[in-house]
């Protein structure tokens, strides 16, 4: 069936943030660090703000209150205060009656840097604990220690046939949604913002707003527009949607930024290149004794999601092979790059490649067929993993056993040509999140229905349409339990007067 | 300010604008014609997608003075008398599209395709859509609702395969 916003898409109707014009409309543009760690000793905007055409020159102490997607990495400034934390690392904001004029502005911007020594890996952060890029840091520049251990992992490992230990890297990367992101930001006499905003998360967009701006939640309205594509790069608030908010307010006319491809980097919010430690004890039928798994991240200059990230590469791990005893160590570091965050499958992808690989290396020396070996360890259903994850049903023998025949993998695996092979890999993820980023007993999300008297139902939800059709999924189980045609709903979603998805994450790391 | 005449969309436009627009800003600023997408602007993503006189171009590298005389096409033009273009209803129906951002690019791509070569094959159809990036769905979808539309097009009476809607 036919997407129900389908028709918008193939015909260019759908509004994306950047489609949006209003009368009188100003333009921001951001200036952005050109230091990698660096003290800002001054910022002078004096000609900036004399340039014909600009309307408002913005810089630090302008939006002093700390933001950040999670409670305990409220890091981040709009634009930077004392220091800056990586090339990109936005300083000042103009609004001007032209982008060309906001520009041309920007060089007129005078900023004194006094540089600081600056890391661009997470081992070149781990060597140097000063100066540190947060004070708040668990140690020295490491974000995030954590230390898990579920049962007595040396003991296990000790009754193991086979002890193997390997070292794994995962190269970072980013997003890269055809959309750029863009926000437009108006302001109303009466005291009201409106933020229309290529954003996965309209509701943490909204936090972030009435925290820095020190408005009343209920005078802020955040409407997700449609995202061109998200994939989790646009699931922080960012500091160009405080920006244009903070910049209507002041001059009293809608403003709109449109970033750069160039800016979109800067945003980043990427996969976390990991470096990966893992040792595992197996009998000599496979059966996994104990598993210790340690992980480095990478996390760039802010906190972003890093701390659940960081969980993240260390809990999925038990979910689909029987590891009855397992201890996991993780730490972020913080560099001086653009910041790290939530990619699909967040922070799970790097050390699911370790794992497999890991487990092809330990058939080998067992000399098992890396299917049957996985066949052999697969967690059973209805069962609680040493870490406490609740797996229901469990499919993955008949995939794996599925796979095995329909790539005729028996005739395959190891007799290929040289330079060819087969391989395989299994992953998993959770469904759905044990606790909302901002705990609380309230649903996680829900949906709102108004019927009218003509036989019109609109369907109204928290959730953010990024493609990968939440909005069509919402209409077509409506239209099911109504008895009625999926097109004859509407689909208000992503808008923060709509229902509120307060607690979960609207649209996380998705497909789309 | 620099003016010149040209045809959009079949209508001719006299327009005005600061004379170092590319023919992008020009579509979606002066003419208001946002279906036409911007992704890099620099060349790379093909999201800027628009024909001049029937051929692709990307819109963000052409200036919008080099036009002057010439016929563009915008996806805005596709739909006609309230109908979809026989393209817009398969890439609609199989899924073609997902966030949508990429696709009018997509669908003028094709178009200049079906035009030259009513019945591509699927490595013509790759070569053809080889400038656009997809982030979303992968292409294969695609691929089919390009063979789809272009089999309606030739007048077949095709439907989508059974594997294009309910997979293998």
């Amino acid at each position: 069936m036919r997407k129900v916003d389908a028709v918008a898409k193939v015909t260019g109707a759908t509004r994306f943030a950047d489609d949006l014009a209003f009368p009188r409309m100003l333009y921001c543009k951001l200036l952005r660090s050109t230091q990698p760690h660096a003290r800002i000793v001054s910022i002078d905007v004096t000609t900036a703000k004399q340039l014909d055409g600009v309307q408002a020159v913005l810089t630090g102490p302008d939006l002093p209150i700390p933001f950040g997607i999670l409670p305990v990495s409220q890091d981040e400034h709009a634009l930077c205060l004392d220091k800056v934390r990586f090339i990109g690392d936005p300083v000042a904001a103009v609004a001007a009656t032209t982008e060309e004029t906001a520009t041309a502005a920007l060089d007129l911007i005078k900023v004194v840097y006094e540089p600081l020594k600056s890391f661009d890996s997470a081992e070149a952060a781990v060597a140097h604990p000063e100066p540190q890029i947060h004070d708040y840091a668990d140690s020295g520049n490491l974000h995030k220690l954590i230390n898990l251990e579920f049962g007595d992992v040396e003991a296990g490992i000790g009754e193991a046939d086979l002890v193997r230990e390997d070292l794994f890297f995962f190269e970072g990367n980013t997003h890269l949604p055809m959309e750029q992101h863009a926000a437009v930001a108006m302001w109303s006499p009466d005291g009201k913002l409106t933020l229309w905003t290529s954003t996965q998360t309209p509701h943490y967009v909204h936090r972030a707003l009435a925290k820095v701006l020190e408005l009343p939640a209920a005078r802020i309205r955040v409407i997700a527009t449609p995202n061109g594509g998200g994939f989790g790069g646009k699931s922080d608030p960012f500091s160009h949607e405080i920006a244009v908010a903070k910049l209507a307010m002041i001059t009293g006319r809608p403003v709109k930024i449109t970033l750069t491809r160039e800016e979109v980097f800067y945003c980043h919010r990427g996969r976390h290149p990991t470096l990966m430690w893992v040792r595992t004890g197996v009998k000599r039928d496979g059966a996994i004794t104990g598993m210790h798994f340690r992980s480095l991240l990478d996390g760039g200059a802010y906190g972003s999601y890093g701390v659940a990230s960081t969980y993240y590469t260390g809990a999925l791990q038990t979910v689909t092979y029987n590891v009855p005893r397992y201890h996991f160590q993780g730490a972020r570091a913080f560099t001086n790059k653009a910041p790290c965050g939530p990619k699909r499958g967040h922070g799970t992808p790097q050390p699911r490649f370790a794992l497999e690989v890991h487990l092809d290396k330990i058939a080998e020396q067992l000399e098992i067929d890396p299917a049957e070996l996985r066949l052999r360890t697969l967690v059973p259903p209805n069962s609680l993993t040493a870490n406490y994850l609740r797996v229901g049903s469990m499919g993955l023998g008949k995939c794996i056993a599925k796979v095995v025949e329909g790539s005729d993998w028996k005739k395959r695996f190891r007799k290929l040509p040289e330079g060819r092979g087969v391989g395989l890999a299994c992953s998993s993820y959770i469904s759905g999140a044990g606790l909302p980023i901002y705990w609380n007993n309230m649903p996680h999300s829900g949906v709102q229905l108004k019927c009218d008297r003509g036989g019109g139902v609109t369907v109204f939800c928290g959730s953010t349409e990024i493609g990968q059709g939440s909005d069509s999924i919402l209409a077509y189980i409506v239209a099911e339990v109504l008895g009625i045609d999926p097109f004859d709903i509407a689909v208000v979603t992503a808008d923060t007067i709509s229902p509120r998805s307060t607690s979960a994450a609207t649209r996380a790391a998705s497909r789309s | 300010m620099a003016t010149i005449t040209f045809e959009v969309n079949g209508e001719r436009e006299e327009v005005a604008f600061a004379p170092h627009k590319t023919l992008l800003e020009v579509l979606r600023e002066d003419l208001g014609l946002t279906g036409t997408k911007h992704g890099c602007e620099l060349g790379e993503c093909g999201t800027c997608t628009v024909l001049l006189d029937g051929t692709p171009v990307l819109s963000c590298l052409v200036l919008g003075l080099a036009c002057a005389g010439h016929a563009v096409r915008t996806v805005e033009a596709m739909a006609q008398g309230g109908k979809l273009h026989p393209l817009q209803e398969t890439f609609a129906d199989l899924g073609a599209a997902q966030c949508g951002y990429c696709t009018p690019a997509f669908l003028l791509a094709a178009e200049a395709l079906l035009a030259a070569n009513p019945k591509p094959t699927r490595a013509e159809i790759k070569d053809a859509l080889a400038g656009n990036l997809c982030r979303c769905t992968g292409y294969i979808k695609i691929y089919e609702a390009v063979e789809l539309a272009a089999a309606r097009m030739r007048g077949e009476r095709a439907e989508p395969t059974r594997e294009s809607l309910y997979g293998r």
